[in-house]
């Protein structure tokens, strides 16, 4: 049974590793269970009951896709997964009541892999950030029993185009815009009205766009980067966006205010940071950002007044004191086993690769990465 | 010899602690395809420019950095034809055996010595400092090669030179 520790006087680093390594992972709404795509598999794990200590695996997609799961969403509203895989494929996965769960497929027309995957808000579809440089947007066809996209390309005549993959989408909270993550160094919002949807709200956005009431498919926002965009969050109240990039920035767009410039545009707020790029993030309250990236931790980023500063990293990051490391039987042992005098020191932070998913509950954070370990921390 | 080298060393270091940046990206190119970008070329976008660190023009070395590529070249440094020999057939060894050190490629860049290719299997596989540290230790090792072969074959040559020429010399009573 796999243990996910904790980080305050927690089991240690090596009990936190599931698998060989995470790209995907999604909480269910109550956060009692995981969903983690191992290969080709998803596979659920169920918090621990009262009296046990160790999380348990509750179900196990086998072989749900033809090649490495990109991407798995929970929606808290509907509590389906959505699941989508380098194999071009996406399924919503519906659980029965005796615990098992059933895909239904969906039908995305795209051509290439399929990278990330993210349910709106309220449940009624979602995105699908593929290789192909389009973002098909999903909706439930009852009388098919699938479900059918339409696709956000690029339209005749626009400027607004992706021109490589989109490697992460971020629905706003009122599920009627997206926010796109490109490899083209550009982090763009669309408008992704469903079929149902009446009156469009554009909110804080309303200062910055010209059309009041977009098609699916318009492009109303491109903000630029020096760096791949790696991903984007909305806060809360769907006010500020963030976006992370490879030239180790954050930038936040924050739509209530205005950059001064003469043609409307949003004020952005760029924040470069010393270390290694971060290939992920999300909004823990409207103040205070939450980073994790290539350099294996977590790192708060809050807002004062207008300004985003690095605040503390949320790993404690404490060295282990090895009282025996020099001792004459410990570098003869070494020298034995490893063929040099010191052992290898581990690194200090928990995560010993890249983090690449994050998720949060409150004041409890949860990061997965490459190195194949879900980490618990307590902000 | 190895203080003299390590401002050179640190510049590689950190240069690869940062190009090591990688992620499983699938290709654009060829659906249901994973490449090295570096090495295939697909997209101008997913390739970033390539950094030369030089000691001096003998000695160095080329990083090509891209999203879930990397490959590092290195020029050895050779001084004299007995040294190219020397490097050609070292590094020809362990090209052969390039499977066994995982990150090594079979063909070196045009005008380098020898190549590595890491990619992001390997970074999510192996601590990356410990690849670094691999990257870094092998090029203060391979001058040190070097140059112990090149003092052995001098010293054999001399040892053989010398016998063979003391049956020419008289014996002087």
């Amino acid at each position: 049974m796999p243990k996910a520790s904790g980080s305050k006087g927690g089991k240690s680093a090596a009990n936190s590793r599931i698998t060989s390594k995470i790209e995907a992972m999604a909480w269910n709404g109550d956060f009692t269970q995981v969903a983690i795509g191992v290969d080709k598999s998803i596979v659920v794990y169920s918090a621990p009951k009262a009296d046990k200590k160790a999380w348990s695996k509750t179900a196990e997609m086998e072989n749900a896709h033809g090649l490495d799961i990109s991407g798995l969403d929970w929606s808290s509203v509907t509590n389906k997964i959505v699941s989508c895989s380098h194999d071009r494929n996406a399924y919503v996965w519906t659980l029965n009541e005796d615990g098992t769960w059933k895909p239904t497929l969906a039908i995305l027309r795209i051509s290439r892999a399929a990278l990330c995957c993210k349910w709106s808000p309220d449940g009624h579809k979602f995105a699908v950030g593929s290789g192909s440089k389009t973002v098909p947007v999903c909706q439930f066809d009852k009388e098919q029993d699938w479900w059918n996209s339409k696709i956000i390309n690029k339209k005749r005549g626009s400027s607004v185009q992706h021109k490589s993959s989109i490697v992460s989408v971020a629905w706003h909270p009122n599920s009627q815009f997206l926010a796109t993550a490109c490899a083209d160094k550009k982090c763009r919002v669309y408008c992704a009205r469903g079929a149902h949807d009446d009156e469009i709200q554009l909110g804080a956005m309303e200062d910055f766009v010209e059309d009041s009431d977009p098609d699916f498919g318009d492009a109303l926002f491109e903000f630029v980067s020096q760096g791949w965009v790696h991903d984007c969050e909305w806060s809360p109240n769907g006010k500020q966006l963030a976006f992370v990039s490879h030239d180790s920035s954050v930038s936040v767009v924050n739509f209530s205010e205005s950059s001064g410039a003469g043609d409307a545009q949003p004020l952005v707020t760029t924040i470069p940071y010393k270390g290694l790029p971060f290939t992920t993030c999300l909004f823990s309250t409207e103040n205070q950002l939450i980073v994790a990236g290539y350099d294996f931790f977590p790192l708060r980023v809050d807002k004062d007044g207008d300004d985003w500063t690095y605040g503390k990293p949320v790993d404690e990051m404490k060295a282990k004191v090895n009282k025996k490391a020099n001792s004459a039987m410990a570098k003869f042992q070494n020298r034995d086993n490893l063929g040099q005098d010191t052992k290898v020191e581990a690194l200090l932070t928990k995560h010993q690769a890249a983090i690449r998913c994050l998720a949060i509950n409150g004041s409890k954070l949860f990061s997965a990465g490459s190195d194949g370990r879900l980490q618990f921390w307590n902000l | 010899m190895a203080n003299a080298k390590q401002p050179y060393l640190d510049a590689i270091r950190a240069t690869l602690n940062a190009a090591l940046c990688l992620q499983n990206f699938p290709s654009q190119q060829v659906e249901r395809h994973n490449k090295p970008e570096i090495f295939f070329r697909g997209d101008k976008e997913l390739i970033l420019n390539p950094i030369k660190i030089c000691r001096n023009e003998r000695e160095r070395c080329l990083i090509e950095p891209s999203i879930n590529s990397l490959r590092f070249s290195v020029k050895i440094k050779q001084m004299d034809e007995l040294d190219t020999v020397l490097t050609g057939k070292f590094t020809r060894f362990l090209m052969m055996r390039a499977e066994n050190f995982v990150v090594l490629q079979r063909k070196p860049q045009d005008d380098y010595d020898i190549s590595f290719l890491i990619t992001n299997e390997h970074t999510d596989v192996m601590w990356k400092h410990k690849v670094i540290d691999f990257l870094i230790q092998f090029m203060e090792d391979v001058d040190a090669q070097v140059s112990h072969y090149k003092i052995s074959i001098n010293a054999r040559a001399r040892a053989v030179a010398r016998e063979y020429l003391l049956e020419f010399v008289e014996e002087r009573d």
